[in-house]
Order: C-alpha cells, then sequence, then structure tokens
C-alpha cells in the first residue's frame, strides 16, 4: 500500500520509471529525448492480460510515449513493446486545473489508431483490452509549462521505462475461451479429363468462436468421453457404435453444407448404385470379357467405350482334310 | 557535509534488505555465504496457486548463469528465473513449471557478478532468510481451467482453437456444449498420397449400353432372353474372367 511519503519522494526522483545510467540508442529526432518532470508522475503498475504476450521482463516493458495537451486536458500515452499488446494503448487524462494532488486512475488498454493525435479519441474501442494499468500524478505544474498549449511532447521509446516490478503478467494464468473449427473433409476429384472443380480449400471452417462459462463435451456418434478427476484429464476416443452411436446420414460440418453437383454425397463422388461393381460377379479394376468358342470379341474402331460381341462363323466351319475329300476308286 | 535527501528508487533500497523482510539473514543454510545486500533490489512474484509467504529457496551457480529458485510456504518450488553472468540484465524473469512467466526479479548486475565466486552447484537458503516482503508477493488464484496440456506435455492457454480433422468434428450444441462426433473420412485412404498428386481418381464404368447396375453396383450379362432356354449362348465367369461363348465347341 502506498505511502503518502512514499508519493512525495516520488515527486523526487525518476520513479516509477527507470533511471538510465546508459545512454539510449536512438535515431530519431533529438527533441524526443527530453527529460520528465519527476513531479509529474508518482506511481504506475499495469497487468498484462493472457493475450498480450508478455513473457520476457528483458524484452517486454511498458513505457511513456506521449503526453498531449487539448485545451486544459492532459493526456499520458502509455505503451508497451509486448508481441501482442504493441498496438494497444493506455491513456489518462487530467485536468489540469481541477485535478487532484496525486490523483489516481485506472484505464484499460485500447487499439492505437494509425494516427496518433492529441485527443483522446484516437484510440480505438471495438478491440478487446490487452493490459490495464493505473496512474497517479503529482505536481503538474511543469508539465504544464512544457505545454503552454495544444500540442504534444512524444519521448524516445524506452527513455521512460516503467520499473519492470510495477507490470504483472497473466500470461499462460488462464484457459479464456474456447474456439471450434473443423478442417474440410476430404472431396472425391473428377478423373482426369472429366474437369471439375479446382484445388481444395484447406482452410479450417470455423463452427463457434469464443465459447466461455462451464464448458462441457458431449458424446457424439462414436465418440467415447472419459472424465478422469484425479488427473484433471479428459480422454476423447472413438469406439463403432459408441456415444450417439453410428450416424445414419452423413453429419455436416456446417448448416447448410451440401453435397456437390452431381453427387448426392457431400465429399462428393457416385453412390454404389451409380457405378458398376462387378459384372456377373466378376469383379476387377480391368475386367476382362473373353470370347469362347464361336464368338469373336473386339473393340470398336468408332467408339472406344464399346465392346463388340459378335459370332465368329469361322470357328463353326468344318473343312474336310484332303484324304476325308477324296471318293474312293474302286466300286462300292 | 551535503547529503542527498531524495535517492532513486534502486540506490535508495539497495542499501536496505527490501524486497526481503527487514529481518532476512540473506544466509545460506550452509553458513557460508551472504547473499550481497543490494543484489536484488525489487521483485514482483505472481506464482499461480502459491502459498505465501515465498522466499528465495536457492541460487544455482553454473558457467555462465545464475539461477535463482523461489519457494513457497509449503517449499514447493514455485518458480525460477536465470541470467548469463556475462552479460546480465537488469531483470530476471521468473517462470514456472510450466514455463509461464509468474514474476520478476529486479537486479543489480555490478553487485550479483559477485555470486560468480561462489563455488559451482546449488546454494540453499532457509525460509527465514530470504522471505520476501509481502507487497511483492501476489500470487494468483486457482481459479477455473488455467489451461489445457496434451499428452506430450504442451500446454494450450488463453483463447484456444479445437479444429477436427479427418473425420473427427467439432460442433457447438448450445452456448456451453461442445459435441464430438467421430464419422471418419471415406476417402481417407487419397490423403495418404504423398504428394498427394499421386492419387489418380479412377474412371468408373456407370453404364453397360445404357443399363445402370444394381443397387449394389451389380450387373448381368444374360445369354438370351427368358422366352428362348435353348439358346447356345453361353456367359459365366471363370478364373475371375467372363467368358462368352457357344456351346458345344472344343
Amino acid at each position: 500500500m502506498a505511502r503518502q511519503a512514499f508519493y512525495g519522494d516520488n515527486e523526487h526522483r525518476d520513479y516509477p520509471f527507470v533511471t538510465r545510467t546508459d545512454p539510449l540508442t536512438f535515431d530519431g529526432p533529438p527533441d524526443q529525448l527530453i527529460a520528465l518532470p519527476a513531479e509529474t508522475i508518482v506511481d504506475f503498475g499495469a497487468i498484462m492480460f493472457a493475450t498480450a504476450g508478455f513473457t520476457d521482463y528483458v524484452e517486454d516493458y511498458v513505457y511513456l510515449t506521449a503526453i498531449a495537451r487539448v485545451g486544459e486536458i492532459l493526456y499520458f500515452y502509455f505503451r508497451t513493446t509486448a508481441v501482442g499488446a504493441a498496438d494497444h494503448v493506455c491513456v489518462f487524462s487530467r485536468n489540469i486545473h481541477s485535478a487532484e494532488e496525486f490523483e489516481r486512475e485506472w484505464v484499460t488498454s485500447g487499439e492505437l489508431m494509425p494516427a496518433e493525435t492529441a485527443s483522446g479519441s484516437s484510440i480505438g474501442e471495438a478491440a478487446a483490452p490487452l493490459w490495464e494499468a493505473f496512474l497517479v500524478t503529482g505536481a503538474l505544474d511543469a508539465i504544464v509549462a512544457m505545454l503552454p498549449s495544444d500540442g504534444v511532447v512524444r519521448f524516445a521509446p524506452g527513455l521512460w521505462r516503467i520499473e519492470p516490478a510495477r507490470v504483472q503478467t497473466l500470461a499462460g494464468a488462464s484457459l479464456q475461451s474456447l474456439s471450434l473449427a473443423n478442417f474440410p473433409r476430404t472431396h472425391a476429384t473428377p478423373p482426369a479429363g472429366c474437369g471439375g472443380p479446382g484445388e481444395e480449400d484447406s482452410e479450417p471452417i470455423i463452427a463457434a468462436i469464443g465459447m466461455t462459462g462451464d464448458i462441457r463435451f458431449a458424446e457424439g456418434y462414436n465418440a467415447v468421453i472419459r472424465q478422469e478427476n484425479q488427473n484433471n484429464t479428459l480422454i476423447i476416443g472413438a469406439g463403432v457404435k459408441a456415444g450417439a452411436g453410428e450416424p445414419c446420414e452423413e453429419v455436416p460440418l456446417y448448416d447448410g453444407e451440401a453435397p456437390p453437383d452431381g453427387s448426392s454425397y457431400l465429399s462428393g463422388g457416385p453412390r454404389c448404385d451409380e457405378i458398376v461393381n462387378s459384372i456377373n460377379g466378376v469383379s476387377a479394376a480391368n475386367l476382362i470379357i473373353e470370347a469362347g468358342f464361336g464368338i469373336a470379341i473386339r473393340a470398336s474402331d468408332d467408339d472406344p467405350n464399346t465392346l463388340i460381341v459378335a459370332a465368329d462363323p469361322t470357328a463353326l466351319a468344318t473343312c474336310l482334310l484332303p484324304d476325308e475329300t477324296s471318293m474312293s476308286s474302286e466300286p462300292i | 557535509m551535503s547529503r542527498i535527501i531524495y535517492r532513486e528508487f534502486r540506490d535508495e533500497v539497495a542499501g536496505t534488505r527490501y524486497p526481503f523482510n527487514d529481518n532476512a539473514t540473506l544466509r545460506t543454510t550452509d553458513g557460508l555465504f551472504d547473499l550481497p545486500v543490494g543484489t536484488i533490489v525489487d521483485a514482483s512474484l505472481f506464482p499461480i496457486g502459491a502459498t505465501p509467504p515465498l522466499y528465495l529457496s536457492a541460487i544455482t551457480v553454473k558457467q555462465r548463469t545464475l539461477e535463482f529458485t523461489i519457494s513457497d510456504f509449503r517449499r514447493t518450488v514455485v518458480a525460477s528465473g536465470e541470467t548469463d553472468t556475462g552479460n546480465a540484465a537488469d531483470a530476471v524473469t521468473l517462470v514456472d513449471a510450466y514455463d509461464r512467466p509468474v514474476g520478476v526479479l529486479v537486479v543489480a548486475p555490478d553487485v550479483l557478478i559477485n555470486l560468480t565466486a561462489w563455488p559451482e552447484g546449488a546454494h540453499a537458503f532457509a525460509q527465514a532468510a530470504t522471505t520476501f516482503v509481502p507487497t511483492c508477493v501476489i500470487p494468483a488464484p486457482v481459479r477455473g481451467v488455467q489451461a489445457l496440456v496434451d499428452k506430450d506435455g504442451d500446454q494450450l492457454f488463453g483463447d484456444v482453437w479445437l479444429v477436427g480433422d479427418q473425420g473427427v468434428i467439432f460442433r457447438q450444441v448450445d452456448a456451453q456444449t461442445i459435441r464430438v462426433d467421430v464419422v471418419g473420412d471415406p476417402l481417407s485412404a487419397r490423403v495418404l498420397c504423398d504428394p498427394l498428386s499421386l492419387f489418380k481418381t479412377p474412371n468408373f464404368i456407370r453404364t453397360i449400353n445404357g443399363c445402370s447396375p444394381d443397387r449394389f453396383g451389380q450387373f448381368q450379362l444374360t445369354a438370351g432372353d427368358h422366352e428362348n432356354p435353348a439358346t447356345v449362348l453361353r456367359i459365366y465367369p471363370r478364373n475371375d474372367r467372363i467368358v462368352v461363348e457357344l456351346a458345344g465347341g472344343e
């Protein structure tokens, strides 16, 4: 818990900012390497939410990026280097005439608009906040003197870096939501030369987004779900006829999923009764229809998909052998 | 003699035992080494589910690094962090057993370097020797589901996606119910081809002379018609072939 004397002390030192002992490497405008009056900010704290990506206190930090004045209002902009929240900013405001000594304010972050302006309205409100922070300000006279009218004072990134221990991160601390998706089913492709759809879409199809609360899993077709409380484990498996049994129809991946043209299956392709699987009980990839006695079978010269099965009269002809054809010279 | 009234924060605490209790001895359990005052100048500790108070239970000196181990009231290790002694930063990120960030130690690199003179190995501290002040300790409560962990130990936290593939389908039944269907993939054999283009879709025979097969895909070639049972034409299977011939041949 902060003591009054603590804030008073902080009006005379850099805290809650890190006192720089090494020069800042900065290639930007030199007017951004400016001193912040020590009495302006006397305390600060931040909590990084799970998705802010704040995981390494050496690489990730929070820093003061700008102070702006619009009329009687001062705006304090804080940003972070955390990769997941780099475009989010916490903005605090103070009325230069009515701000109390050691006034405290808590805010949540908002998405920074492309053009950072002096107005607080530059912060987008649609994105969910990624971090929150509090600010305690001290005397504002010195900063008002730096901004006698509307304007912005920008600070080089990292010049005014918040003490690491003032930042708490919740990265990895909780499972916030579950979303569902399914990869598309494998679709039948037409044979070569038959045309048809090109490459299939391989992106997952979203089924639900951001489920929260007390989630439960239900066994569907052929599914087995077992819960082991002592291990905090859910085991999801499969078994024929398990769960809701075997499906009688295909299960669509999404509402409105329909078979492709020319098929009655969601995965496409012909039905069993739409193709010849066997002829007279014989099934083979390359079935041979053999010509027996008296039959000739040949492919049509005109139509490659036609077999001509015809009687072969040459097989029926009986030709007398030479000794059978000659008559005996002796009288009968 | 001039006196600095307002010292910078780190300079001020460097001369105190903060972030440890004022009565912390900072001495190792074997009594051989003392953690120099000002080595650690600030801390923020928020391990999930830890039971305060927390204390620095060990410093492990390695060839190029120093490892700090934090334990809780139950003497359970709840966090640890390493820093490179050759290029020490002023902050040591602490992580738990699942590699989640759970705190930070702010250190003075120029004082920290003195620890490299300690023998290599783990140097333990008793709980009373290095207890952190409560203001630095904010254990996160164990509330709800923190993460999903698969059989390999990989964690998923935050906003997690469950994606069905190869015949497994996830569906939302209602606001908080997820249904799992296992229906398989009828065309799974195709995706086994690598590359996928190796699979050539067969061109099926759909009709013969305009006639379709039955509902089982079977097609019958019959000799003549039933009004002429005396036909000499014979059609029959033999050795996985269909033989068409005239009766009476050799």
